[in-house]
């Protein structure tokens, strides 16, 4: 019998919408032990991809395992989200604007030390001084970290992060991208990251699934898919680098 | 699939069901008529002198339209685009005529004492000064969907002129429908053809029911009406397209009005102008009779005697309106299909003669047995009726609220285990808490504007403050009345600034 994985496994998954097909016959290994990018152009499904994982949404064919075990399977959610130890940065950080730093943090805990945990976090990702601030008092950076903090907070395995940086300047992206490289080290959690920004994905990320057409076009580590890209989007990471070297 | 803050974001059979269930409701009150109709053939003989009288209704109400559609438009567009001092306090002036019953308007006119003002002339001054604040509130809420960009490129191209021209026709389709809408709304206002003494549909209809105990007549001529105001809306609503019912719907940005030297003058000037021919004319015509020793006895006899009957009246109607309202909007907020048939439903139920539902009632009434009598022949009734016509009005402003809640906070809250009920309580009222407020206190304000309900289905002795007035009108002193109905302005100004408390979601 054939081991079962650390990780996500997707076996045939197809999704539709309005009639129109995204994926279809997907099967794709994303381990549990690296630091995934999840590639492709606009509208290419990544998101799609991300919240399927997720369990915020079920495949209208195949099966999702996680660990081994279904997860989803042909357009049912078999274990909900909160119970698949996954937390998630979204693109447009979805901070509850009438709740405090710690309030957005505590919302989804329970527990006598829920309250001591959100602290703790909130001191992690370095904006304890804001735990009563609403997140318009916040700048954009300190928002990202507090989206961080609210889902670090879980004590997840995966971390997902669904094009969290859109719109931060560089120095503050390549802080929060250091802080949640420590983080995701000192508390061993993967992380699954949606993006088109090559930065984004060299800084962050080992291993890289690209969607092409609705099918995987490749698969594996970045370094080696670097060497002879086959999809657009990671020849363009390829020319990326190459002018980045020779500028340099 | 399990109940959880996901479900808010689903689509589901659920929501198309709520949405009919609600809509079907609505309607009901209208199937005894349309059944009495048809049973009898639609007594067209009798319906041969009523349709001239409709075609002259209809023609005063659109001359009134037209005058609010083109004044409108061009104050609403003032004020979207030119700041000036007092602006904030002149919205809302304008706004009073809306949330108070035509018949008092009229009265104003009426005492006035310009003779033109008194006939035909003065029903559509009052349907073009009930109409105008609707106009301007849909111009500018279209307005705010034009980005600073479009505006700053219209700026560049031609100056002031060409950003008004290009604004104007952005906003046309809104504020054609509004003033339509207007229109049919104002068809079924019995008080303005009372106090200046034009025979209009309305009253004719309320004669067959009242005078003459003809039911199967009123029906007839009823339903003729509605089919005039349907008429009236749906060929708006061809003509705008399906633009006005997105910006009902959708939560529109701000507007961003700035200072511009002669602009803001002029908006300034035009706005005190327009304020003075719409609320100035009949306010000074109830304050000249007014200003004589008030009988505070019988002022404090009519307040004592209709005051509680008032807020049972207004907080039933609101309660109602409020809670089909809430529920509307949450069966529309995820689904553009339910959101546009939602919205026409509404805009349609909202346009229907008053006297629609409220002779339905009376048809249900007589045909049931006894023991429905807390319901056809009741304050109840009379709530019943008036909240199922008025809760398109807390429905969109919801609607407007909850599609300003984007879907990752529902993800969100699902990935960290929130439930439905917690998410509601901590997350979604807190959004809607203030259009569901001002909601409740608008339809409250509009239930008191609706006589013709009252008319029809009060039961004896639990008159409210308007049908009180209009009963006394023609034989008590003219100040009493005057007095009277400066009280309910002051009170619907205080209502306003309150309900300018709630906007937290509503852009205008």
């Amino acid at each position: 019998m054939k081991p079962s994985v650390r990780g996500f496994e997707l076996k045939d998954i197809g999704i539709c919408y309005s009639r129109k097909q995204i994926f279809k016959n997907l099967s794709v290994t994303i381990s549990s032990d690296r630091n995934w990018a999840i590639l492709g152009r606009s509208g290419s499904g990544k998101s799609t991809l991300l919240r399927i994982l997720a369990g915020l949404e079920a495949p209208s064919q195949g099966t999702v395992l996680l660990n081994g075990k279904p997860v989803s399977k042909d357009a049912r959610i078999l274990v909900p989200p909160s119970k698949r130890q996954i937390a998630m940065v979204f693109q447009d950080l979805a901070l509850w604007p009438n709740l405090t730093a710690r309030e957005n943090v505590m919302l989804g805990m329970r527990g006598d030390n829920s309250e001591k945990i959100a602290l703790k976090t909130l001191e992690t990702c370095g904006i304890a001084g804001l735990a009563s601030k609403y997140p318009s008092q916040m700048s954009g950076g300190e928002q990202q970290r507090l989206a961080l903090a609210r889902a670090l907070a879980a004590r997840p395995d995966y971390l997902f992060l669904d094009e969290p940086f859109n719109g931060l300047d560089l120095e503050i992206k390549d802080s929060i991208i250091k802080s949640i490289k420590k983080l995701a080290d000192d508390h061993n959690i993967s992380t699954i990251l949606v993006s088109h920004d090559p930065f984004e994905v060299l800084s962050l990320c080992t291993h890289a699934v690209v969607l092409e057409d609705g099918n995987i076009m490749e698969h594996g580590k970045i370094k080696t898919i670097m060497k002879e890209p086959k999809s657009g989007v990671m020849n363009m990471f390829k020319n990326y680098v190459d002018r980045l070297r020779i500028t340099l | 699939m399990s109940v959880s803050a996901l479900s808010l974001e689903r689509p589901g059979w659920w929501r198309t069901a709520g949405l009919s269930a609600i809509i079907f409701t609505a309607l009901l009150p209208a199937v005894p008529l349309v059944a009495e109709f048809v049973k009898t053939g639609g007594r067209l003989d009798a319906l041969q002198g009523f349709i001239p009288i409709l075609a002259k209704s209809l023609a005063l109400n659109l001359a009134g339209g037209t005058v609010a559609l083109v004044i409108g438009i061009c104050l609403g567009l003032m004020h979207s685009f030119y700041s000036f001092s007092g602006a904030k306090i002149i919205r809302m002036l304008f706004l009073t005529p809306l949330c108070m019953p035509p018949l008092l308007l009229a009265q104003g006119i009426r005492y006035f004492e310009i003779k033109f003002l008194t006939g035909p002339a003065g029903m559509v001054y009052v349907t073009a000064i009930v109409t105008l604040p609707l106009v301007m509130l849909a111009t500018i809420t279209a307005s705010s969907l034009l980005s600073s960009g479009q505006c700053l490129a219209a700026r560049l191209a031609g100056g002031e002129r060409c950003l008004l021209r290009y604004a104007a026709r952005f906003v046309f389709p809104s504020a054609l429908t509004t003033a339509l809408m207007g229109t049919c709304i104002m068809l079924s206002c019995p008080g303005p053809a009372m106090a200046l003494g034009v025979k209009v549909a309305i009253s004719e209809i309320l004669i067959s029911f009242s005078a003459l105990y003809d039911l199967n007549l009123a029906a007839s001529q009823c339903l003729l009406m509605s089919g005039a105001a349907l008429l009236t809306l749906l060929t708006a609503l061809a003509i705008s397209g399906k633009q006005p019912l997105q910006n009902l719907s959708v939560s529109t940005g701000s507007n961003h009005p700035r200072y511009h030297p002669q602009m803001s003058r002029l908006a300034f000037i035009s706005s005190l102008a327009v304020l003075v021919l719409q609320l100035g004319v009949p306010a000074t015509g109830l304050i000249v009779p007014a200003i004589s020793v008030p009988d505070v006895a019988e002022i404090m006899n009519v307040i004592s005697r209709t005051g509680a009957n008032s807020l049972v009246y207004a907080t039933g109607t609101a309660s109602a309106a409020t809670l089909s309202g809430t529920a509307a909007a949450f069966f529309m907020n995820k689904s553009a299909r339910h959101r546009y048939f939602g919205t026409v439903s509404m805009l349609l139920i909202f346009s229907l003669p008053a006297t629609l539902t409220a002779l339905g009632y009376s048809a249900a009434g007589t045909i049931s047995p006894p023991w429905t009598d807390f319901i056809f022949r009741s304050r109840a009734a009379v709530c019943l009726s008036q909240g199922l016509r008025l809760f398109p009005i807390p429905a969109l402003l919801v609607l407007r609220a909850l599609n300003s809640v984007p879907s990752s906070w529902a993800w969100a809250a699902e990935m960290q285990g929130i439930s439905l009920g917690r998410y509601i309580a901590k997350i979604i009222i807190p959004v809607i808490s203030g259009p569901v407020m001002a909601g409740f206190l608008v339809t409250a304000l509009f239930s008191q504007a609706d006589i013709s309900t009252l008319l029809l289905l009060h039961p004896p002795g639990s008159q409210n403050l308007p049908l009180a007035i209009l009963t006394i009108m023609a034989n008590a002193p003219r100040a009493l009345i005057a007095q009277l109905d400066l009280i309910y302005m002051a009170l619907a100004i205080v209502l306003l600034m309150v309900i300018g408390h709630f906007r937290r979601g509503m852009n205008t």
